[in-house]
């Protein structure tokens, strides 16, 4: 018999292509809808990641499009979707139901295409504001942190990975991110590498840093993140990028959203001079930098392609990531 | 216009429902904490329920009108004071040019923490993404996107004929909100709770147990003191902490998120999304109570509670705002 305190409300079970799907409830105005069964990151591949994102995305786009009224907005996770309703107007049951729908037309996620927009963003690997948040964090609140060295995460991160700091910034340039999802901070992006030669691991830092510049981007199991804002955090350090929100729009990029980008939006990064990106703040700050964007059409078919082709290069980045752990002090 | 003489710890401008739509760019609804209060307040003065008002945290505010205009205060049981003569809470109540709104003073007798001040018309107020609540947390909308300080001036609504009429309405006492210091929350299991993360015993513990609210309590998270979870042994032998969880969407207001072993009641601004789980969540007619929590010294309890009965509880309280039957004249 089912538990009072189980909140699971409906699954479907796993097929080729698509893990189990499971409704949860989460109070009166939300339900949680989970693509497998939250297995740990380090059990998951990249392309399992990738694929599940993906298919949030694209369910929770054909959702939106189905004006359902009471549906008040939807909030994309790496692998599971949260629906805020009115429970008055739209009952949770025939939620499930509309859900259900959507999910039972897309069997899997092979041979769809996704409208997307790809982001080029310039990048300083180890700009120096971000070397101020280390320092500050060594001095502060761990002087043990190995992870940190001269203000600088790349050496650790490099090692962790078994690959040179030159190695490193060329596999993190390398790829496409894609965002699955976007919060925690304002306008906060988490994002996946395409290609699995990217497929950089890190531990996050132990305790967490109390300060991070506003641009900075950063890295820990695979996941990329860009801070919107200046705040707390705890992921390893990489650089820093153009500034990707702003509440007070001077600039057309932040017109419709104080959020430069969203769920979906492919990052592409080159790198920069420090000179070169603190002007790029001066220009945006003046209504003028041209951030470059291009819409694409995403093919998961072609993307599977691509992984397939460097599916080896991903196996001989694991093996020294495991190699490397054998004689890395643990976080 | 009127102009803030003192503000207090926070005193913020806010509306009722913030800003929808904008979740999945990592911006959270805002608003009113005490959502019940701030809609009698509107109600009795004859306002749209989503008028804009100041929350006041603690007390300790003062404001000055350049104008006539039309107030009522209410929530916590400080006290308030038109030209140093104390008025009634959930009352209409006319004031005139050069006439001066305060509050009283904190104490440890004071049940409740927010104090909300509304005026007849709302207040012009900056609206973003199409609300005029103030997020702390991004630093935007209301005043500036901060927290008032003395000096500023603000602009409460104009007073028309309709609101004229309210002058010496109150809210019946029956649908005046009770204060105390120990909250009852209603609240439904999930997203994340037994079997998978934590175990029937847990749940169980969750819903018989009396926590604390801790010294750090904010628009975005309110830390609980209590016992420890009690997790399902195959997560936390599963390597990290086992209330660790992929990212994914929080439901706020109202989600309890597990930080470690620590509970976090998540009221208007938590964050959207994150990776840590949430083992119940409170329904929304009880959410209100989230921005009355005293910090330090009030206890919570959580009742449980099913889609049926957050329904009802919702129900019926909506129906307290459909036509005038909560508001009777002096």
């Amino acid at each position: 018999m089912k538990s009072k305190y189980d909140p699971v409300l409906k699954r479907i079970p796993g097929r080729p292509g698509c893990p189990e799907i499971v409704f949860r409830q989460a109070g009166d105005g939300f339900l949680e809808v989970v693509y497998g069964n939250n297995e740990a990151s380090s059990n998951k591949t990249i392309k399992d990641i990738i694929l599940r994102s993906l298919r949030v995305i694209i369910i929770n786009g054909r959702m939106r499009d189905r004006n359902i009224s009471g549906l008040i907005e939807t909030v994309p996770g790496s692998e599971s979707v949260l629906y805020e309703f009115d429970p008055l107007t739209l009952s949770v049951d025939v939620l499930i139901e509309e859900i259900s729908a959507v999910e039972t037309a897309l069997p899997d996620v092979y041979g769809q295409v996704i409208n997307a927009r790809k982001l080029y963003l310039p990048l300083t690997f180890d700009h120096s504001l971000v070397r101020r948040s280390i320092d500050k964090y060594v001095k502060e609140v761990n002087p043990d942190a190995f992870y940190c060295k001269d203000g600088s995460n790349l050496e650790y991160i490099a090692a962790y990975n078994g690959l040179t700091v030159e190695e490193l910034k060329r596999r993190f340039l390398g790829t496409g991110w894609l965002t699955s999802m976007v919060g925690f901070f304002p306008g906060l992006p988490f994002c996946y590498p395409l290609d699995p030669a990217s497929a950089l691991a890190c531990p996050k830092y132990n305790p967490a840093r109390t300060w991070t510049p506003e641009g900075t981007v950063d890295l820990a199991d695979y996941c990329m993140t860009i801070f919107g804002v200046e705040s707390s955090g705890g992921c390893q350090l990489i650089g820093r990028t153009a500034p990707i929100f702003r509440a007070r729009p001077v600039h057309p990029a932040f017109q419709s959203s104080p959020a430069f980008i969203r769920p979906t939006d492919i990052i592409q990064y080159y790198e920069v001079s420090e000179e070169e990106l603190d002007s790029i703040y001066e220009q945006v700050d003046r209504g003028e930098w041209d951030y470059r964007t291009e819409d694409i059409v995403f093919s998961v078919d072609d993307w599977l392609k691509e992984y397939v082709a460097h599916e080896s290069e991903l196996e001989e980045l694991q093996r020294k990531q495991r190699d490397a752990q054998k004689t890395l002090r643990q976080v | 216009m009127a102009r803030v003489i003192s503000a207090g710890i926070q005193s913020i401008i806010e509306d009722l429902y913030g800003r929808t739509g904008y979740k999945d760019v990592g911006i959270s609804h805002s608003g009113f904490m005490d959502h019940y209060t701030a809609r009698l307040l509107n109600k009795v003065l004859g306002n749209d329920l989503n008028e804009a008002g100041i929350e006041i945290a603690g007390g300790g505010f003062a404001l000055e009108f350049e104008e006539e205009s039309v107030i009522a205060y209410g929530g916590s049981t400080i006290e308030g004071y038109v030209n140093d003569i104390q008025i009634p809470p959930y009352e209409a109540v006319h004031v005139e040019a050069g006439d001066v709104f305060r509050t009283g003073k904190m104490l440890p007798t004071t049940r409740g923490f927010r104090t909300y001040l509304m005026m007849t018309g709302g207040m012009d107020a900056q609206e973003y993404l199409g609300s005029k609540a103030t997020a702390v947390y991004g630093s935007f909308g209301g005043f500036d996107g901060r927290k008032l300080k003395k000096g500023d001036q603000l602009a409460p609504g104009a007073v028309t004929d309709k609101n004229r009429d309210s002058i010496g309405c109150r809210i019946k006492s029956e649908y005046i909100p009770e204060m105390t210091d120990t909250w009852e929350f209603h609240a439904m299991p999930g997203p994340d709770a037994a079997p998978d993360f934590i175990t029937d015993e847990g749940m169980e513990q969750i819903y018989q147990s009396e926590y604390k609210a801790q010294m750090f309590c904010d628009r975005a998270g309110i830390r609980l003191k209590g016992p420890k979870p009690i997790w399902n042994p195959d997560r936390a032998a599963a390597g990290g902490h086992p209330s660790n969880i992929t990212d994914h969407g929080y439901p706020g207001p109202g989600g309890i998120n597990v930080s470690g072993d620590t509970l976090i009641m998540f009221p208007v601004e938590a964050p959207t999304c994150g990776g840590l789980i949430c083992a119940i969540s409170v329904v929304y007619a009880d959410v209100w109570k989230m921005g009355q929590i005293f910090p330090g010294r009030d206890k919570i309890r959580f009742i449980y509670a099913t889609q049926e009965d957050a329904n009802e509880l919702r129900r019926r309280q909506n129906l307290i705002f459909e036509g005038d039957g909560c508001i009777e004249r002096k």
